[in-house]
């Protein structure tokens, strides 16, 4: 027993494994670099950075240190530089640890004249509501590559299925024709896509109208004016009808066929049933001056509107560090076919089969701060004669719980916060990381919220380190200079 | 005035018939009072030499153009635009463009006009103006997330022609200072005095007519007052006056061309330095690199307002004065003309680098992003992380020469040539030290500029994990020395190899992987020279090791 302990001890304090850990260490590091430069940042998180085996790696690292400092006992001056060195990298290691266990880094978004506690962090969980009961589950992230082969995530206490994960999503409105008892009781209305050909501006937009709301029933491009409607509809059939301009509807009967009715710049009218016999959609003309021609793609109808979620085809360049943005597909367990996507930060509500109602929510993680932060203003400024950010900065008010009305908010004192200026609130500090872009200038701030309980011993650690190192560095000199000397003689005789 | 103005609206229109004029210079011109009148341009205030440089760089790809000084050739091009249309001055670099257009890929340089006329470039135009292509500043085309160097430089072309149309037309030269005395607001453009007169563009006019007229003297008087009324009317004027003087300064002197000459002539001067007069020279020649060097380090300081150290080409200055410092400091110690010759080759080759390759390394001072904006902490933790990449660059250095002298000990051993091998090493070794203490502090001041600034000490980010890469690769080599496991053969071989860490820490992160925080370095080319440049290190590497393991062998 004895032997095996003395055999692990020799290991631990052996150079070669120092030597090991730190190739192997540089080596993934490259490896994760490359990750992030090819695919992205989470993904280079996910599989090394925040890995276990990188923190195994990691603690060998800190392990070897310690042994090897250990196993010069009895110290000896002679010893200082180097146990200075080591011991700096120890406390460093241990300070991140305490960082990454303990600390809270998020970020806080506040309007002006609005207040906010809610640090938004970097994780993501399911939020299940029914009655006042509120239940929550992390779902954290992974890369696309596993999650194109993931098998349906059970949250059993919630009786929830997550069925698909998109690691870096953006959104799809489909038209759809309306399954099962849930989707029966939304609101339903005509939808066909079409394909606008010989326009002027070029190219063939594609567009979907949809007769169950205003905002999706009707569509201008350029001088025409696109509709769709049941023939009862009314109100949208007087939506439009502004002069000079050229008009084409899609019209439903109650037999749930389509035809056209078209109206020119001039008041000229046309119209004609529209067929979907041929193997290719059928093409509209309205016989307007301008040569356009529309294809009718497809057509429901009475179809409902879905949000999907789908993979970002392209990925903007030099995106790579951007946060992903993530959806899933979730479920009830009782009832398969109640499937619904949620992007981050939206929320369903779901009928059980008992009849009663309950809400999934896919949200950041939140951290309530003890007090709120309220936003008196916030500020930009230019280079000369450019639109580049010189600055940007929030001016704003620490709220406690006792400050309640308006006025007595606007009474407290202003902090401003800068770019490399953060202000400290207990043991907050809050830095100026960035703003929401608007017209005519942002007013809401994004503030990076941090608490660091490593800190002390990071800092710690980096001085010990710094100064081992020199010290290190100092006493080679001295050794080597007089077998450098030395050398010198012998070259100059 | 009015002839003036006529001619001025008909200068977007490129003039059909050929001219078979050149523009030449005018004789008897001096252009110290124009190259003085400031400029808002790119975000600050500049003088207009440093304006009319950089938009020549902006179109032909170089810092000058021709037997014209720049300043005369930005008012001949405003005043004589139909000549200048006729005259090849857009640089187009890749051939896959040249192909495209259908124009002659062995040319390097195509007029204004013959690009005009060019039925594809026009499409093309169009394309880009309509915001149908959104390629990035790394070449990467931002809608496919393809790398797209052709769809790059088509884009960088169109950018040159529409500069040329910009400056013709009198939008891109701002002469009137805003009235309400606001610093940040933007300056009236010529071409707007145009429709509503300003006594600032009226004096310009008065000027670029004395020009046209050929007329020297009224040229020079009316520079004179022009001048003093664009001056007179800037509301900062009292602090920027000697920075405009020293920009021109700095401008004229090209330091950094300079230091570059005389430090390749005292490197090859130093190879011989056995002899007491080319070593006397070689030391004069040494100090009059470093001097200008300096110089042109701090004018740059001055007329920044910050240190030079926020991209490749203000590091590259510094690194290599980093490396004249540290070897002439161990010079001074040992005496080692080794030291010199290497450093002064070195330092030469990195300002040549830096000074061939303006469209890649951009020399214009910028104002920094935001983020940069922490005088203090960037400068200490920037410079020591670049300072340490000197060091490294100097052990890089002697480490090669080492590995030379192995190439002499395989061929005929002698106790001499043990003994030299022996010195260099420890000079290498001595060198890598301090490099290493250094990167570590920088790595770590990094850590806390980053805490000071966005509330975290160490965020993984590229650029921090290459220093880190390259501090582990370091002390690997240090732990493996102190076991025995690097031999002498080996340290020097480990020393160079591991100089290509530095690369990608220092090049690599932003020239090739072009993610991450430090974003505001971000750009693209040089990787051929790079590739270059590690190429030939790995053959020589293994050419030498073969060698040494050859001789062993037969020993």
């Amino acid at each position: 027993m004895t032997k095996i302990l003395e055999r692990i001890w020799s290991v631990l304090i052996s150079l070669r494994l120092a030597v090991c850990v730190i190739v192997f260490l540089a080596l993934s590091l490259t490896v994760a670099t490359l990750i992030e430069s090819k695919i992205d940042t989470p993904t280079a998180r996910y599989l090394v950075y925040q890995s276990p085996w990188f923190f195994v790696v990691l603690a060998m690292l800190g392990v070897n240190i310690l042994a090897v400092a250990l196993s010069r006992w009895p110290w000896k001056k002679k010893h200082i530089p180097f146990l200075l060195a080591h011991a700096g990298i120890i406390s460093i290691l241990v300070g991140s640890w305490l960082t990454y266990v303990n600390g809270l880094d998020g970020s806080l978004r506040i309007s002006e004249g609005e207040i906010n506690s809610a640090v938004e962090m970097d994780e993501q969980m399911l939020v299940y509501k029914k009655g006042e009961s509120v239940m929550t589950e992390p779902f954290p992230w992974m890369p696309e590559f596993i999650a194109k082969d993931l098998k349906p995530k059970i949250f059993p206490k919630m009786g929830v299925q997550v069925e698909r994960f998109i690691p870096d999503a953006e959104t799809k409105v489909n038209f759809v024709v309306p399954v099962g008892e849930a989707q029966a009781k939304q609101k339903a209305g005509p939808a066909v896509e079409i394909r606008i050909l010989g326009s002027p501006m070029g190219g063939a937009p594609e567009i979907w109208l949809w007769g169950g709301d205003a905002g999706w029933a009707t569509q201008k491009m350029g001088p025409a004016r696109f509709l769709v409607r049941r023939d009862d509809q009314k109100d949208l059939m007087d939506l439009a009808g502004t002069p000079g301009e050229a008009r084409l509807d899609f019209v439903v009967s109650k037999d749930g066929k389509l035809h056209f009715e078209a109206t020119s710049i001039r008041g000229e009218k046309k119209s004609g049933p529209i067929s979907f016999e041929g193997e290719e959609p059928p093409i509209v003309n309205p016989g307007w001056k301008m040569p356009i021609q529309v294809q009718v793609k497809k057509f429901v109808p009475s179809a409902i509107n879905q949000t999907e979620y789908v993979n970002v085809v392209n990925k903007a360049a030099g995106m790579g560090s951007a946060l992903p943005n993530p959806a899933i597909q979730v479920s009830l367990l009782s009832n398969p076919a109640s499937k619904i996507w949620l992007g981050l930060g939206d929320r369903a509500e779901f009928i059980e089969t008992d009849g009663s109602e309950v809400s999934i929510g896919y949200f950041p993680k939140r951290v309530i701060l003890p007090f709120a932060i309220r936003l008196k203003q916030f500020e930009m400024k230019h280079n000369p004669g450019t639109n580049e950010a010189a600055a940007y900065s929030s001016y704003v008010q620490v709220v406690k719980a006792l400050q309640k009305t308006e006025a007595e908010m606007d009474a407290l004192p202003v902090e401003h916060i800068t770019m490399n200026e953060p202000i400290k609130v207990l043991q907050y500090t809050f830095y100026q990381a960035s703003y929401i872009p608007d017209f005519p200038r942002p007013t809401t701030t994004i503030l990076s919220v941090n608490y660091d309980p490593g800190r002390f011993l990071k800092y710690w650690g980096s001085i010990t380190l710094i100064l081992g190192a020199i010290s290190l560095y100092l006493s080679k000199v001295v050794k080597t200079k007089k077998q450098t000397e030395t050398h010198s003689k012998e070259l100059d005789s | 005035m009015k002839k003036f103005s006529l001619i001025l609206i008909f200068l977007a229109v490129v003039s059909q018939a050929q001219t078979p004029e050149t523009p030449e210079p005018m004789k008897g011109l001096t252009v110290t009072e124009l190259s003085l009148i400031p400029v808002q341009s790119g975000g600050r205030i500049k003088p207009f030499d440093e304006f009319a440089r950089e938009t020549i760089l902006s179109m032909t790809g170089s810092r000058s153009f021709g037997a014209f000084d720049p300043n005369e050739m930005l008012v001949s091009m405003m005043v004589n635009p139909q000549l200048w249309a006729q005259v090849p001055l857009i640089r187009i670099n890749n051939d896959e463009v040249k192909k495209q257009l259908l124009v002659d890929v062995t040319r390097k340089f195509f007029s204004p006009a013959e690009l005009m006329k060019n039925n594809v470039f026009l499409q093309y135009a169009e394309g880009i103006s309509s915001g149908g292509q959104q390629v990035t500043s790394t070449g990467v085309n931002a809608v496919t997330g393809s790398h797209d160097p052709r769809g790059e430089e088509l884009k960088r072309v169109v950018g040159r022609v529409s500069r040329f149309q910009e400056l013709i037309a009198g939008k891109l030269w701002t002469v009137t200072p805003p009235s309400d005395q606001n610093a940040d607001a933007p300056w009236i453009s010529l071409s707007e005095g145009m429709v509503k007169a300003t006594p600032q563009s009226n004096a310009v006019y008065g000027m670029l007519k004395g020009y046209l007229d050929h007329d020297v003297a009224a040229f020079q008087e009316k520079t004179i007052q022009t001048r003093a009324i664009i001056s007179e009317a800037v509301p900062q004027f009292a602090q920027i006056k000697n920075k405009l003087i020293a920009e021109v300064f700095y401008n004229k002197l090209r330091p950094f061309l300079q230091a570059m000459i005389f430090y390749l002539l005292a490197g090859l001067l130093w190879m011989f330095a056995a002899h007491r007069v080319p070593r006397i020279m070689a030391k004069f020649l040494t100090f009059a690199g470093f001097f200008v060097h300096v110089l042109g380090f701090s004018l740059r300081c001055y007329v920044a307002g910050r240190p030079p150290v926020t991209n490749m080409y203000e590091s590259i200055i510094w690194v290599s004065l980093g490396v004249m410092v540290f070897a002439s400091l161990l010079y001074s110690k040992n005496r080692h003309t080794i030291l010199m010759t290497t450093s002064t080759i070195l330092a030469g080759l990195a300002l040549f680098a830096a000074d061939s390759a303006p469209m890649i390394m951009d020399p214009t001072i910028r104002p920094l992003v935001p983020v940069l904006r922490s005088n203090y902490w960037l400068t200490i933790h920037v410079l020591t992380i670049t300072l340490s990449y000197g060091a490294f660059m100097l052990a890089m250095g002697i480490s090669n020469t080492t590995l030379f002298l192995f190439h002499k000990k395989a061929k005929s051993d002698s106790v001499e040539l043990n003994q030299r091998i022996a010195l260099m090493n420890q000079l290498a070794y001595r060198t890598l030290m301090f490099g290493t203490v250094l990167l570590a502090a920088g790595t770590i001041l990094g850590g806390v500029w980053a805490d000071y600034s966005w509330g975290r000490f160490w965020g993984w980010d590229p650029k921090e994990v290459w220093a880190l890469i390259a501090l582990l690769a370091y002390m690997a080599v240090l732990h493996g020395r102190y076991a025995g496991w690097v031999t002498t053969f080996g340290f020097p071989l480990w020393t160079v190899i591991c100089f290509s860490t530095v690369v990608m820490a220092w090049y690599g992160v932003n020239f090739v992987l072009g993610v991450g925080l430090h974003s505001y370095g971000f750009s693209s080319g040089g990787q051929l020279f790079v590739s270059v440049f590690l190429g030939l290190q790995t053959l020589y590497c293994l050419w030498i090791a073969f060698e040494h393991k050859r001789s062993k062998i037969v020993l």
